[in-house]
């Protein structure tokens, strides 16, 4: 698309965020105002196949735990924001032996599930073996269109944390053993046809590149949604962020090719950086359902000693003559942190109206 | 005393047979004291080629369909010893973990695609990408093989007992390709290795695990990556 092209279906969206967002005028509150806390400021996800919709309490995601698959303090960290901010997450990718790192399996804590804690995403690797046994209770689960950095053997090797994240981790990646791209609609009816839950969400998350081509592809591959990184942040290093295209672009694009697909009221999740806490309002005028706030939470990470906590044994460590134990990272900044900000964006959500 | 689980297959949900099979095994009472036969076998009726038979099953004694299997059959089992009476669609045995599958009949596209582990084997021939992305199980194939066999390979074994089609192990990481008949065309990414002592023994060692008497050894080839 040409620049001039792009800034004019820039303006014509403008225009129509301003009819689609803004405040309600003093004649449509003739109703009595509601509660705070009884306003609905969830969202739904679609799914295409059953034509049930699945319940977000916050249309706020986080994918940070799937990109620093080590650390198992982050992952308690963001298990707490997603049942304290009702946050849905995207759980780690483990390792096959490592069982403990599985979601909850049993139904019973898979119905223990209040309405207001987040959506446990379970990510499907696509270049990997897949494992079904942590999908048979998914309620969402989610392809990812990269390649496993925990098989990665480059990856693997890298001492430093910082190493571990390189842009082209991002690179988009099909599944190695399908013969034809068309195959892909297959395992996706595999993957909810194991689920037992009543709806059961398939998206696909993909770094944005020919976002056309690939919207429509993964929508005639039979996805519910689609999850598109058009920026992203390795680990919580501020020095470790990208930015692959221009959120308004992409979501533009995106919408076209939803629109030309003619399926109708389809999912789009963006990831993205937003400089203003109005803007994420502004994509949901435009019809993403949910984003994340990733680099929201990068930015915020505290840099310093002050974010890293030793264990009491390091304070004995010099005459007990023992190996110094690793530092582990505190993340308690990031719940409140994420719940500020939550607090903060839900009070605007409120001022302005969705239509 | 052992267990034994009948189920019809609906082939419009035949990806919950992994749900049937718990649910039916908690209304069995395991009363088989300490010594005891303890076996549970699962028959699978009426399976009519369905997509995704028996996918995800786990700590099965015997499975047996009666009848063919379409697409993803017994993908991602763990520890199951499973019998097809019939043929395999696509991606049989896909992400396989431990156990033994095997195909009465022939099997077709990706065979065995990104096992990690256990013995999958086809008595009839399979068709193209055998064993592809291959990641440590081994896969043994009694009649022949189609194109691209061991494609993208990165660990285990797949023999093969007929001939090969084209470019056999393109792109191959890692394991090892062993082939009694011929290939159309063989891949620049392997090498003929001599066959040893070790080889030998896996060799007779899977065949006789499924059931194949080893007579031939002699004749079999060895192909893995250059040096």
């Amino acid at each position: 698309m040409s620049n001039k092209k792009y800034k004019e279906s820039s303006l014509q969206s403008h225009r129509l965020l301003d009819e689609q967002l803004g405040p309600k005028a003093l004649t449509e509150r003739l109703e009595l105002p509601k509660d705070n806390n009884q306003d609905d400021l969830g969202c739904r996800l679609k799914s295409v196949s059953q034509g049930t919709k699945l319940y977000w309490p916050s249309p706020v995601f986080c994918r940070l735990a799937i990109d620093t698959p080590s650390d198992e303090s982050l992952c308690a960290s963001l298990e707490r924001m997603r049942r304290s901010c009702g946050i849905s997450v995207v759980r780690p990718e483990y390792q096959q032996e490592d069982e403990s790192a599985l979601p909850p399996e049993s139904m019973q804590q898979a119905m223990e599930r209040s309405l207001d804690d987040g959506i446990s995403i379970i990510p499907i690797l696509v270049d990997e073996p897949f494992d079904l046994k942590s999908l048979i209770h998914a309620e969402q689960m989610e392809l990812q269109f990269f390649r496993s950095r925990l098989s990665s053997k480059t990856l693997a090797k890298s001492a430093t944390n910082s190493d571990r994240y390189l842009a082209d981790s991002w690179i988009q990646t099909l599944p190695s053993d399908l013969i034809q791209v068309d195959d892909l609609a297959k395992r996706v009816e595999l993957f909810r046809s194991v689920s037992d839950q009543p709806t059961v969400l398939v998206g696909g998350c993909i770094a944005a590149g020919s976002v056309y081509q690939d919207v429509r592809y993964l929508i005639d591959s039979g996805l519910d949604y689609i999850c598109l990184l058009t920026d992203v942040v390795g680990g919580l290093i501020p020095t470790k962020a990208w930015r692959f295209q221009s959120t308004q672009r992409v979501i533009d694009e995106a919408n076209r090719a939803i629109a030309d697909s003619g399926i109708g009221d389809f999912s789009l999740l963006i990831s993205g950086t937003f400089e203003r806490i109005e803007q994420p309002l502004e994509w949901l005028a435009e019809g993403v359902r949910a984003f994340s706030i990733d680099n929201y939470i990068a930015q915020h990470s505290p840099i310093g000693p002050a974010s890293v906590s030793h264990g009491s044994a390091d304070a004995f460590g010099s005459f007990l003559g023992g190996y110094p134990s690793t530092p582990t990272q505190s993340y308690d900044w990031l719940l409140s942190s994420a719940q500020q900000w939550l607090t903060e964006w839900s009070s605007l959500r409120r001022f302005f109206t969705c239509n | 005393m052992s267990r034994i689980v009948e189920l019809n297959v609906d082939p419009t949900c035949s990806g919950q047979i992994v749900h049937e099979v718990a649910r039916a095994l908690e209304n069995i009472p395991n009363v088989a004291s300490e010594g005891e036969d303890n076996t549970i076998y699962v028959i699978l009726m009426g399976t009519q080629g369905a997509d995704f038979v028996g996918v995800g099953l786990r700590d099965l004694d015997k499975v047996e369909t009666l009848g063919s299997v379409g697409a993803y059959g017994f993908a991602n089992t763990d520890n199951c010893e499973c019998v097809v009476q019939g043929n395999a669609g696509d991606y049989f045995g896909h992400s396989q973990v431990s156990g033994t599958l095997t195909v009465m009949g022939s099997a077709s596209h990706c065979l065995a695609a990104m096992a990690r582990g256990g013995l999958n084997v086809v008595l009839g021939d399979c068709a193209d990408r055998a064993g592809v992305s291959l990641r440590g199980a081994d896969v043994l194939v009694r009649g022949d093989a189609g194109a691209q066999a061991g494609y993208r390979m990165q660990s285990g074994t797949l023999v093969i007992g007929g001939n090969a089609g084209e470019n056999l192990g393109h792109q191959l990481r890692g394991g090892s390709i062993y082939i009694r008949g011929e290939a159309k065309s063989i891949s620049p990414d392997i090498e003929e290795a001599r066959l040893r002592e070790p080889d030998r023994l896996k060799l007779s060692l899977l065949l006789m695990k499924a059931g194949i008497k080893a007579s031939a050894l002699k004749e079999f080839r060895v192909y893995r990556t250059p040096g």
